[in-house]
């Protein structure tokens, strides 16, 4: 049988398909100013709040139990930044475009190669199966949650200046700079910083 | 008008040619000063570990490494992000020549 030969038809034929799936792909959830809005106020109430954290250090005003007014401020904070995480991750998955972040495989290899005999597993355990918006903010929460630990295991001693920056430049202020920074790619058009 | 198939991939790839400038952005402004704040801090907690509880030293290290793996996780963010707009303006860049050609809006 002759093969059929119309000029151009192998170009059409997929940009056919391409013209009837829409024309466009979508690999990353759209922009949301709630949550952008929102990881910008936790920066600043992450900031406000280990500061104070580590002036008040070695005082009760500083530890984790501190109680006022039958009320525990302190403990409180993590409660309230919590919850409105929860509800930037329900806002995340309602935009969401993937249902898993392809980083797993780079996190297992980056470890591995980075640290070897670090436990992997639990590195790759740390990215939720998700989209990667909400993975990310999901990891913020768990930031947050390491800070809590840090913080009520550090007992009377509460947080020592000598925390403020792994807590700030590393830690869970690098998490929340993360999403910030994804966010503001959304809104720009994948342009960062430069 | 023939569609020239030549002049339809010099569109996409002309098109596709800020995929890789965006990534590089991303990696030399965002992942690469964030991963080594990370590293500065594991070796100042080390430095400074009588400051801490041992648990409050695992504490603050756990949150090292999840803070790690979030630079990774946005990173990758970025590169699906970046794609995402190279492959979407390729197909612009597409439905432009291919109207053009065939004179009617076959890619609406």
């Amino acid at each position: 049988m002759r093969p059929l030969r119309i000029p151009g038809l192998r170009v059409l034929v997929p940009l056919a398909f391409l013209a009837l799936a829409g024309c466009s792909v979508h690999f990353v959830s759209d922009y949301d100013e709630q949550i952008d809005n929102g990881l910008t106020q936790l920066n600043t109430d992450l900031a406000v709040f280990v500061t104070r954290m580590v002036n008040a250090a070695g005082t009760p005003a500083g530890t984790y139990t501190y109680k006022k007014d039958d009320a525990y401020p302190n403990k409180d904070f993590y409660a309230v930044q919590e919850g409105k995480l929860d509800t930037l991750i329900v806002r995340a998955q309602v935009h969401k475009a993937l249902d898993q972040c392809p980083s797993t495989a780079i996190v297992q290899h980056a470890v591995a190669s980075a640290v070897p005999g670090t436990d992997v597993a639990r590195a790759s355990a740390q990215i939720p199966k998700d989209d990667c918006s909400v993975a990310l903010l999901q990891l913020v929460k768990g930031g947050i949650g390491d800070l809590k630990k840090f913080h009520e295991v550090q007992g009377n001693a509460g947080i020592p200046a000598v925390a403020k920056d792994p807590i700030l430049v590393g830690g869970v202020g690098s998490l929340v700079r993360a999403a910030m920074t994804v966010e503001v790619a959304k809104k720009t058009g994948a342009k960062t910083g430069g | 008008m023939a569609l020239d198939a030549t002049a339809l991939v010099n569109t996409m790839i002309s098109a596709g040619e800020n995929l890789g400038a965006d990534l590089w952005n991303s990696i030399e402004t965002f992942a690469v000063p964030e991963l080594q704040k990370i590293a500065v801090q594991i070796v100042a907690i080390e430095q400074n570990r009588d400051a801490f509880t041992p648990e409050g030293a695992k504490a603050l290290l756990d949150m090292q490494l999840r803070a790690t793996v979030g630079v990774i996780v946005a990173m990758t963010t970025l590169t699906l992000l970046a794609a995402q707009r190279a492959i979407n303006e390729i197909l612009a860049a597409v439905k432009g020549v291919v109207n053009q050609a065939v004179k009617f809006a076959l890619i609406p």
